[in-house]
């Protein structure tokens, strides 16, 4: 077979020598950075056919010899012939472990997204003039036997990978590892916790109260033993309204003052919520004491429906299409007490979503999120987590009146660790508003309500449980 | 719940906010043909945004066949809101009654109470005129009127005349906005001088930072509403409420 190293300054001019040598059916083998600029190691794709057959190093030397053995030649330029050739053989050993790492961390790649790799290896095998032919007919160490079966020959390539290749298995044999572990530890949890008449009530109480079987969990494990039911539930109503966040101890956010913008998915009443928060500090402050701004441009008669709030309150409701606007809305207003900005609502997979809080990126502009409190848990998780912020991430629970449950929003709100600063439970402009009270909102979560077909029965609990923990949990001040 | 006249800003009626006019200005100073159009892109950006607007024009003198605020302020009547079908909004002639109502002895925020009355259906009230009745009218009271400029040579030197007159004897921190006719690359060029002009000797002579809009118009309406529209807001944010048995205006 023939293959030659050309060198040049540039790899385009190295590839434009050897296509002069070879034509079209060029094959690169290798190509590093030299001293004078870039050797490129190529060959014929047709050179590459002859080796279809596997043959031995010794039926190749015999087949070469005529060509090696011309007259005139010595035993020094034999050799010299042959080192040439290790080396040669050698360069095409590296682009190979190359080509094969190349390969396997692509099929490693395709596995784990779920795609098969019977293509690969059938082109692995029967592709006719790969590198890897090359090195099955020059390195018989590293080939399968060619009794072998193509299947059989494939798994043997595989299992010549380089070292990443075989951390990657020990990678997922330990994942795996973990996987069997934490299922075991739920499970023996699950059995001991229904030995425990008290814990396996109080798991029920709190999986159909809404909670997460992540959140229930943690709290149970951490339960004294020696409390009886009433002091073991009013224990875990503690935990909650502990690790519950809310703005208690400051000023309501009216009093407080800042800018804020509301941020939220779709439909969660974020402009009404601005207009309860504008209400509230226009009837303590004066409507000279409240900026209102819409960044959303897209919602029809968004702005209108701010402007209506606005002539109502006595307050102009300003539009901004982009950051410069904002911040120029912001200078005008900045002698305001409190400067609220409404924003489109995007649902978390939008991709608009980036460029919006990219707008809301300036000093001094606090966000509130705001989660609808009837949410579904997974839906709030998706959520808290696309709008999250830096610092502390505030949030608003809305239409507290319209939940069923509050459990997967109070639970979403502690192990996010939001902050809460408010409640919404009706329509009415400013009335349905109020303080975030953690006791409250958690006796509430765990008043029963009417029999639901949502509830699950004490036998259901082990498929609540049968994910692994994946779910983000937080610091619980137990 | 289904009652008409109840919905879930009801709340909100009893803040006393709605019904209250609000005042803003606009400086003449002779250069009309770049004044009116803005005037009227103004008006009608209010009218668009809800607001119902009045225009009491001190460049007009009232008479008996051309009634206005004076006899307005003398007698029975007043503006009917919505008479005039084609256009949303109000002209009245106004330079006797404005000069009357500035001529009050001891003339203080008490004095803008007949004209809380009279437009008390009216979101905006827009007083167009002179820069020294504008000082006179509103001095102190934290309104910014709006300066239109056009590229004439003389309209700057007017402009600079009314600026330097309202900011140094009342305070009033006007804001300068001239139409530009977008018609492609270059457009706007004479206007953008102009407007850099008056931004330079404002900064150097009165140590005054003009605030400059270039409103751009012609080739869409809607990239004239939306330039106006930022305007409108933001003089309607710096415009004066005129409550009407007290006056809270001054800031």
């Amino acid at each position: 077979m023939n293959i030659q190293r050309f060198n040049a300054p540039t790899a385009r001019e190295a590839l434009a020598k050897a296509r002069m040598a070879f034509g079209d059916g060029t094959l690169i083998l290798s190509n590093r950075p030299t001293a004078n600029g870039v050797e490129v190691v190529a060959t014929a794709e047709e050179a590459l056919s002859q080796l279809e057959q596997p043959r031995t190093l010794a039926d190749r030397a015999q087949a070469q010899a005529p060509t090696l053995r011309r007259p005139g030649t010595g035993a020094s330029s034999t050799q010299a012939q042959v080192e040439e050739d290790t080396t040669r053989m050698a360069m095409s050993t590296l682009s190979f472990q190359d080509y094969v790492r190349e390969r396997m961390l692509r099929r490693r790649h395709e596995a784990m997204n779920g795609r098969t790799e019977a293509p690969v290896t059938q082109e692995a095998v029967s592709a006719p003039a790969t590198p890897a032919r090359l090195v099955q007919a020059a390195i018989p160490i590293e080939v399968a036997p060619p009794a072998r079966t193509p299947a059989a020959r494939s798994s043997s390539v595989a299992a010549a990978p380089a070292s990443a290749a075989s951390q990657g298995i020990v990678d997922e044999l330990q994942a795996m590892k973990a996987l069997i572990e934490e299922r075991f530890n739920t499970l023996t949890w699950l059995g001991q916790a229904r030995q425990n008449p008290i814990q396996s009530t109080l798991m029920h109480k709190l999986i159909r109260a809404g909670y997460s079987p992540t959140l229930a969990r943690t709290i149970l494990e951490r339960l004294p033993e020696e409390n009886n039911a009433a002091d073991a539930m009013q224990w875990i109503m503690d935990v909650l309204e502990r690790n519950l966040k809310t703005d208690a101890a400051a000023l309501p956010l009216h009093e407080e003052g800042g800018a804020y913008a509301l941020v939220g998915a779709t439909g969660v009443g974020k402009t009404t919520t601005a207009a309860k928060l504008a209400g509230l500090c226009a009837r303590a402050h004066g409507a000279a004491s409240v900026g209102l701004i819409t960044l959303d441009t897209y919602r029809v008669g968004a702005h209108e429906q701010l402007r209506a709030y606005g002539r109502m309150l006595g307050v102009v409701a300003h539009l901004a299409h982009d950051q410069a606007a904002l911040q120029d809305l912001l200078n005008l207003l900045s002698n305001k007490k409190m400067i609220l900005v409404d924003t489109t609502g995007l649902a978390p997979s939008d991709p608009r979503k980036r460029d919006m809080l990219d707008v809301l990126n300036l000093p001094g502009v606090n966000r509130l999120l705001v989660l609808n409190a009837g949410g579904h848990g997974d839906t709030l998780d998706d959520v808290v987590s696309s709008f999250k912020s830096d610092g502390v991430q505030q949030a608003i629970l809305s239409k507290t009146d319209e939940a069923a449950k509050l459990g997967p929003a109070l639970d979403a709100c502690i192990r996010h660790q939001l902050l809460l600063r408010g409640v919404t439970m009706g329509q009415k402009v400013p009335e349905d508003w109020e303080r975030a009270d953690a006791a409250r909102l958690v006796r509430q979560s765990m008043r029963a309500p009417t029999k639901s077909a949502f509830d699950p029965q004490a036998a259901d609990l082990g498929f609540f449980f049968s994910q692994p923990g994946s779910a983000q949990m937080g610091r619980i001040d137990a | 719940m289904l009652e008409g006249s109840i919905h879930q800003a009801w709340g909100l009626q009893d803040m006393g906010a709605q019904g209250t006019p609000r005042l803003m200005a606009m400086a003449s100073h002779g250069n009309r043909q770049g004044e009116h159009p803005l005037l009227w892109s103004l008006c009608s950006t209010l009218t668009e945004l809800g607001y119902p607007v009045a225009v009491l024009d001190a460049t007009t003198t009232e008479s008996e066949h051309n009634p206005g605020l004076l006899q307005w302020l003398d007698g029975p009547g007043g503006p009917h809101l919505g008479a005039d079908s084609a256009v949303s909004w109000q002209v009245v002639p106004s330079s006797l009654g404005l000069q009357r109502l500035c001529g009050q002895d001891g003339f203080q925020g008490q004095a803008w109470s007949p004209l809380a009355d009279l437009f008390q259906n009216y979101g905006v009230i827009v007083v167009y005129a002179g820069a020294d009745l504008l000082s006179s009218l509103l001095a102190h009271s934290g309104v910014e009127p709006l300066l239109a400029v056009a590229p004439q040579k003389n309209s700057s030197l007017t402009a600079y005349q009314a600026l330097k007159q309202m900011l140094l004897t009342a305070q009033l921190r006007p804001t300068m906005a001239s139409i530009v006719i977008d018609a492609g690359a270059g457009s706007g060029a004479g206007e953008r001088t102009a407007a850099r002009k008056l931004q330079e000797c404002a900064l150097n002579f009165l140590g005054y930072p003009l605030d400059s809009w270039l409103v751009r118009a012609a080739q869409t309406q809607e990239r004239l509403s939306d330039d106006m529209q930022r305007l409108a807001l933001r003089l309607l944010e710096k415009a004066m409420p005129l409550y009407r048995h007290h006056f809270v205006g001054t800031r």
